[in-house]
């Protein structure tokens, strides 16, 4: 563990129970979060990139869902082997998160107020009128207009990116030193995503933030990120700083992603290029590399054996990847 | 919301009018009239007696006649004489309305207590041993009619000092605490039944809270679980239960008519039942405008009670 790194999976597995059988929903997850860094992490749905940052927190429902193996260390203790409470104590305090959907994400009949002022209350020992004042300037913070008025509101009386803003105020309430983004602008429009993800910028530039940033959306990844994970099917398939990573990606799911990134020059001339075929089914994995039946590279042992992940020395820095057409470790991959 | 209130409480007038009409006409279709009870089989009278009697009795004119002047006297207050005990109709239910009252909200009390904490243990315990048990008992009261209960409870309990009122009834307000004992079974009778129906409410309502997304946000935010369940989840949980609350509060009212006859209460029922068995019709006819008043009191509550839980319903006036 680096000094500067504030956070560090080791070999995260969770699984879910389902009716076909276990399903592996991340499986050998490893990845660091440096301090003040934002790190992506970008996959197609049901790749598990939300079930892994629940899993950070603790918050996977079990029954179906459970934590087999791996280490989530923060501040020199594994979050997987502390108490409840002692977890109790780090959500929403040094660990917060935003979701999605802030209209389903905002509890409906409690005021905006009281849904913020309640960490602070819970965390940092606020009676309630201080917490109310200070979660009305949070709001003001955050570029809610006449926030005295707004915090006296409910959820359904904001809009969309309104709503967002409050889940951002409420996340940071705490000044966290992580800040975990699911998805935080993929039910916005556009013109309210740029204001969202400038506003986590900010904030996070303001606050010294680590920021993992969860999302489908590559043009968010571009934008926001330092580093990137790209996950497949449950695991982390190439992991690069962001200019290496969109400069010479070097797995074939990745090159797929970016290439299926309509570009203006190309648009009305030629046909958007689209990954073939769809992730795997998770509950029945076949043996080798889950993506082998949609890559176009594919060989014969990515049938048989699945492909370690594989450190790449580059000028730029570090990076990984999964794939058998960079067999040798620690040699210089091919560009 | 004032003037939505006021709206509310206007329609009364045309559900009053309604049932006034079906309970006027209903009333004189059960066979045998009041005089007729009244005469029984044995005595004799001569023609100018019965006339006499049929003018006292109020069967001298027709019908769709007799409703108008009824319907005036009341526009004047004025609910008439019983037949039977010649005393103004008014006094004798408005003395035994809050016995009758009480009853049905004791009983809805009840089987909010017990429904509620059942319900929402039954959902954190989901497909255990003892959610089994729960919605089996649940399923069981259900099934049971009030009336067997009530009588159970007579068979078992009647030896016990206080706990069966026959006939010794005691007002809330002159000794509170014996009230509340001798209405005890009574209301629990009344409302086990629906406090399954509570049970199964709350715990269908919270299964579905629990996965709401915003339940997730509140254990993101290091809310210990008791905070989370009964400030987030149950606050919305609680919706549905309110509803059917509203609908069962009348079914309630109804089914204590029965049991007290069987605890011997003095209520508004068991005057009703005597007042049918005696074609005794203007008693009749002012129980039913009393219980249709409830009726409409009760959705009013309800819908406030409603719009108070969750500020998306904005009570609106209706036309627009």
């Amino acid at each position: 563990m680096h000094e500067t790194t504030i956070l560090q999976v080791e070999g995260l597995v969770t699984e879910f129970k389902s009716e076909r059988g276990i399903v592996n929903a991340v499986n050998k997850v490893s990845f660091d979060l440096e301090r003040g860094q934002t790190l992506g992490i970008v996959g197609e749905s049901g790749s598990g990139k939300s079930v892994t940052n629940l899993s950070i927190l603790r918050l996977i429902e079990y029954p179906p869902g459970r934590i087999t193996g791996g280490k989530v260390l923060f501040h020199d203790q594994d979050l997987l082997s502390v108490s409840e409470n002692e977890m109790l104590s780090i959500r929403g305090k040094h660990i917060s998160m935003i979701f999605q959907d802030p209209l389903t994400s905002l509890n409906p009949v409690i005021k905006v107020w009281k849904q913020i002022a309640e960490t602070l209350m819970l965390h940092q020992g606020m009676k309630k009128q201080e917490a109310k004042k200070q979660a009305i300037e949070l709001l003001r913070i955050i570029g809610i207009p006449d926030p005295e008025m707004r915090a006296e509101c409910y959820p359904h009386q904001f809009s969309g990116g309104m709503r967002q803003r409050v889940m951002i105020a409420m996340a940071l309430s705490c000044n966290p030193d992580i800040l975990i983004a699911d998805e935080p602008t993929t039910a916005l429009d556009v013109t309210i995503q740029a204001q969202i993800l400038d506003l986590i910028r900010e904030k996070k530039e303001q606050y010294q933030t680590s920021v993992i940033m969860i999302t489908h959306d590559l043009g968010v990844i571009a934008e926001m990120c330092d580093q990137v994970c790209v996950m497949y099917a449950g695991r982390i398939v190439e992991r690069a700083g962001v200019e290496a990573l969109f400069g010479s990606p070097k797995h074939p799911y990745t090159r797929g992603l970016l290439e299926s990134i309509p570009r203006m020059g190309n648009v009305g001339t030629q046909r958007l290029h689209s990954i073939k075929g769809s992730p795997p089914d998770l509950a029945n994995l076949p043996p080798g590399c889950p993506f082998r039946d949609r890559c176009d590279k594919a060989m014969d042992i990515c049938a048989s054996q699945l492909p370690p992940e594989v450190v790449l020395q580059e000028a730029e820095g570090e990076r990984t990847v999964a794939c058998w057409l960079y067999p040798q470790e620690g040699k210089h991959g091919r560009a | 919301m004032g003037k939505y209130i006021v709206k509310r409480l206007l329609s009364l007038i045309p559900v009053l009018i309604g049932v006034s009409l079906i309970v006027f006409f209903m009333v004189r279709l059960i066979p045998g009239s009041a005089l007729q009870m009244y005469m029984g089989t044995q005595v004799e009278a001569t023609p100018e007696q019965m006339e006499q009697l049929k003018r006292l009795f109020g069967e001298d004119k027709p019908i769709p006649v007799l409703y108008i002047e009824w319907v005036g006297d009341i526009m004047r207050g004025d609910f008439g004489y019983s037949l039977r005990t010649g005393r103004p109709v008014l006094p004798d239910i408005l003395s035994r309305l809050p016995i009758s009252l009480e009853l049905t909200l004791y009983s809805l009390v009840l089987a909010l207590l017990i429904g509620i904490p059942l319900g929402i243990l039954s959902s954190l315990k989901q497909d255990t041993f003892g959610d089994f048990l729960n919605r089996i008992i649940g399923l069981i009261g259900l099934s049971l009619p009030q009336f067997w209960l009530a009588a159970l409870m007579v068979i078992a309990f009647s030896s016990s000092q206080g706990w069966i009122p026959m006939g010794n009834y005691v007002s809330l307000f002159e000794n509170p605490l014996q009230n509340l004992k001798m209405f005890f079974l009574p209301s629990l009778a009344i409302g086990f039944g629906f406090a399954a129906v509570v049970m199964r409410y709350t715990r269908n309502s919270m299964l579905e809270v629990l996965q709401m997304d915003y339940v997730r946000t509140a254990k993101a935010k290091g809310l210990p679980k008791r905070k989370v369940i009964i400030i987030h989840a149950l606050k919305n949980a609680i919706l549905p239960v309110i509803t059917v609350t509203g609908f069962n509060a009348g079914y309630l009212l109804g089914g204590s008519i029965v049991i007290e006859e069987v605890f011997a209460l003095p209520g508004m029922g068991r005057l009703a039942l005597y007042a049918i068995n005696q074609r005794d019709y203007p008693v009749i006819q002012a129980i039913m405008l009393v219980i249709a008043s409830l009726f409409v009191l009760v959705n009013l509550v309800t819908d406030l009670v409603y719009a108070m839980a969750d500020p998306r319903i904005r009570l609106v006036d209706e036309e627009k």
